[in-house]
């Protein structure tokens, strides 16, 4: 199969490059790894069946979709990625392939009843009621249509536990849409009474098999309870590499973020000929950043793939003010240094069972990096591919030897960026 | 007796152990943090069955050397490998047929089944399968764990090892570091596939080149259909093959973690870090041969290594001149010789006692003056 763009992931930012660069006359591919599209930010409740604009708009527009499967491979050189058992040529490629919830180490997060913030909102959505008193903490604005979300699907919010304010308002002052959205959001917690905090860092969950009981917090010094029957946890997001890194797209380092994001030049194009990014992997900004850089991106993927048009000022202009916007709320997003560090039994990567203690002692025998630690414990290497550990392996790789969270390094994600099937890989 | 021993792969390791315990002063130097090379994307096999009749002493000497370090590392996996070398024609059958009776007559434990008896042990095989046999005594490791750990003990015998160390150059009793210079009575080269780097513009012919493997890992699901594992006949000519293109051999290795290892394949492309989707096609498709009911298993990772290959599929190990020594070049054998490895080292250095004759490292520099 041959396409002049092809666009990975149908969040946001995937939706308005692909109508874009479909405006500009190219041949356009939409992959996703779900059936519908809209990824998670557009993600709809059961009981709503129209969609949302911007994916109305790319139902409306001539462009071929291919659901339900994940792109697991990219081969730069050849221009070719693999979707299950089938290669899909390109003339460029937009990479637009979202974040997921970053956590931290923390003691009983593998008790049933304990999960992410993304994944407590998705569940709501489809109608799960999480708990009566469900503890949502963490770092960010998120917390808040998460909480929403919880309530309308009949549960309730025992707590919102912010690692300090998201003083969105500094940060979105000259963003159209984001204070009316936080105070909508505030006005709706305030009817439910939901109490808010910010301070306070989880750190031990209690339980047994039958679930969740209370949640530990951590300030400075000082600890309290929160009695809760589940746990939504979302220090902020990571953006999703496998993709870029498999491409061999350079990444670079965001101090605030303490993370790596894809780099990319003012049109958005990546280190590698003919690939673009846009939305999170670029950096957290949320969804109007991530349709706002769509619609750049595609504008020099079609420039890439033959189909070459100025860009117009507004659309440069848009993308530029929230690529700002972006910047400015970074510190509010980032998650807690936490400079008392987590419990030493935390698991950090579930797959394998590593705690926070195996790194702390593979940093003792010698290891200075993710990928020295990962030789040592087997961190990172179950189906996850390091994805939910990584981050907090370099962190704590990074506090116990008094170096940069740079340093600490990270590893490459491999092909498969996703599970392929034998069967199909054997084609 | 001061010896620098250059590299902690698992050849350094062993040589560094074998050498500390006969009370030798060793530096360890190490560019990583952790193993890196063949050591630490191998599988880990020590497998009996599909060894040379002329290397089933040695080999049967190796498993009994790793017996007896086994018991001071600590946790290494070390577990009874229970993979059978298969046939599924008719030619291959006859080959490992006339193998079996080789290694049998060389004194290892032979086990020979016709189809339905390897499908019996282990029934995700394909009906195709013939003919199988497995050695007993053989068993699997976890590469990086033991590499790792072998280090440990040496340390414990008063090595020193040092890591995040770059070598430039060695010769007799020096070896140039981008820390700056490290001497001792005796060097031991043991870079494994980068040995052949590190010993380019001296005097020394060092053939060793880097061929290329692939390994894909299968869910755990996978370890339901593959309960023993198994290895294709086909796997002795594709290792003494002299192409340089690639050969793929399926192989199917249980970890204890429960996921599966699926391999192999070689090819002499210098030091391409990058997964090769042909490749990976090629073994899927070959490993879905031997068991059918794998295609249905998701592979979650692959990654790619590098064998340290020579000439003539038998490693370097002895001096290559006074003060230098070398301990590399064991193909996909290193794992399975590196305690071996490690004594014969140390037979040498401390004894003056020369090991195996088909190791000497001054072979190739001979070959090429008769050649010239």
């Amino acid at each position: 199969m041959r396409t002049d763009v092809l666009v990975v992931g149908a969040g946001p930012a995937g939706l308005a490059a692909t109508v874009t660069a479909r405006e500009l006359g190219a041949r356009v591919t939409l992959v996703d790894e779900s059936y519908r599209l809209g990824g998670q930010y557009l993600r709809r409740r059961l009981t709503e069946t129209a969609p949302p604009p911007a994916v109305a708009a790319v139902h409306a527009a001539e462009v071929d979709l291919a659901l339900g499967n994940p792109v697991w491979h990219i081969d730069a050189r050849a221009r070719v990625a693999m979707v299950g058992s089938d290669e899909i040529q390109y003339g460029a490629l937009v990479l637009a392939t979202g974040a997921y919830d970053r956590v931290i180490p923390v003691a009983g997060a593998s008790l049933p009843g304990v999960v992410t913030a993304g994944a407590a909102q998705a569940l709501s959505k489809d109608g799960v009621c999480l708990g009566q008193r469900v503890l949502i903490a963490g770092t960010g604005p998120f917390a808040l249509p998460v909480a929403e979300e919880i309530i309308r699907s009949g549960g309730g919010v025992a707590e919102i536990a912010f690692s300090h304010w998201p003083l969105m308002a500094k940060a979105g002052r000259h963003v159209p849409g984001v204070i009316a959205e936080g105070a909508r959001y505030a006005a709706a917690l305030a009817g439910h009474r939901v109490p808010v905090r910010a301070g306070w860092t989880l750190r031990e969950i209690v339980g047994d098999e039958s679930g969740v009981r209370r949640a530990i917090l951590a300030s400075g010094g000082q600890t309290r309870i929160v009695e809760c029957d589940a746990v939504a946890m979302g220090y902020g997001f990571l953006p999703q590499l496998a993709l870029a890194d498999i491409a061999g797209c350079e990444m670079r380092f965001d101090p605030t973020h303490r993370t790596w994001f894809v780099a990319v030049d003012d049109d958005l194009q990546t280190s590698v000929d003919a690939i673009f990014a846009a939305g999170e992997g670029t950096g957290i900004g949320g969804h109007r950043k991530a349709s706002a850089e769509g619609r750049l991106a595609a504008y020099g993927a079609a420039r890439a793939a033959g189909h070459a048009a100025p860009v117009p000022r507004t659309v440069l202009r848009r993308a530029r003010r929230f690529q700002q916007f972006a910047q400015a709320a970074a510190p509010y997003l980032a998650p807690p240094a936490d400079p008392a560090g987590p419990l030493p039994g935390a698991l950090v990567c579930r797959c394998e069972q590593v705690s926070v203690a195996d790194v702390r002692a593979a940093v003792d025998d010698g290891a200075a990096t993710v990928s020295g630690v990962r030789g040592r414990t087997r961190l990172g290497m179950g189906p996850c591919q390091g994805r939910m550990c990584s981050q907090s392996c370099a962190e704590i790789t990074a506090r116990v030897k008094g170096i940069g969270v740079a340093e600490a390094g990270r590893v490459r994600a491999r092909t498969p960026a996703r599970p392929v099937q034998l069967g199909d890989l054997a084609q | 007796m001061r010896t620098v021993v250059v590299g902690g792969g698992i050849i350094g390791a062993a040589s560094a152990y074998a050498l500390a315990r006969r009370g030798v002063e060793v530096v360890v130097l190490d560019a990583g943090d952790a193993p890196a090379g063949a050591s630490a994307t191998c599988d880990g096999m020590l497998m009996l069955s599909n060894k040379e009749p002329r290397d089933a002493a040695k080999a049967l000497v190796a498993i009994e050397e790793w017996k007896r370090v086994v018991p001071a590392l600590g946790d290494i996996q070390f577990e009874p490998l229970r993979t059978i070398l298969v046939a599924l024609d008719e030619a291959t059958e006859d080959r490992l047929t006339e193998r079996a009776r080789q290694l049998r007559e060389a004194g290892m434990a032979v086990l020979e089944m016709n189809g339905d008896e390897c499908r019996a042990a282990d029934p995700g095989l394909s009906p195709a399968v013939r003919y199988g046999f497995r050695v007993e005594d053989s068993w699997d490791i976890q590469p990086i764990v033991a590499t790792v750990q072998l280090l440990r003990a040496a340390e414990r015998w008063g090595a020193q090892v040092r890591r995040g160390v770059r070598v430039h150059r060695v010769s007799p009793g020096v070896v140039e570091t981008d820390q700056g210079v490290v001497t001792g009575d005796e060097v031991l080269v043991a870079l494994g596939a980068w040995s052949g780097e590190l010993m380019r513009g001296t005097d020394h012919v060092v053939p060793i080149e880097p061929r290329r493997g692939h390994i894909l890992v299968a869910e755990k699901r996978a370890s339901a259909i593959a309960r023993c594992g198994a290895l294709d006949g086909g796997y002795m000519t594709a290792v003494h093959s002299k192409d340089p293109g690639l050969h793929v051999v399926p192989n199917i290795e249980r970890t204890r973690g429960g996921t599966v290892l699926l391999g192999t394949s070689r090819e002499r492309v210098g030091f391409d870090e990058v997964p090769s989707v042909p490749v990976m096609r090629k073994i899927a498709a070959e490993v879905t041969r031997l068991y059918p009911a794998l295609a249905s298993c998701r592979v979650i990772r692959a990654w790619v290594g590098f064998r340290p290959w020579t000439p003539d599929k038998q490693p370097m190990v002895g001096r290559l001149e006074p003060g230098l020594a070398i301990a590399a070049g064991h193909e996909g054998e290193g794992i399975v010789y590196a305690p071996f490895t490690g004594e014969r080292v140390a037979d040498l250095l401390v004894a003056g006692r020369d090991g195996p004759a088909e190791w000497n490292p001054l072979r190739f520099a001979a070959m090429e003056r008769s050649e010239r």
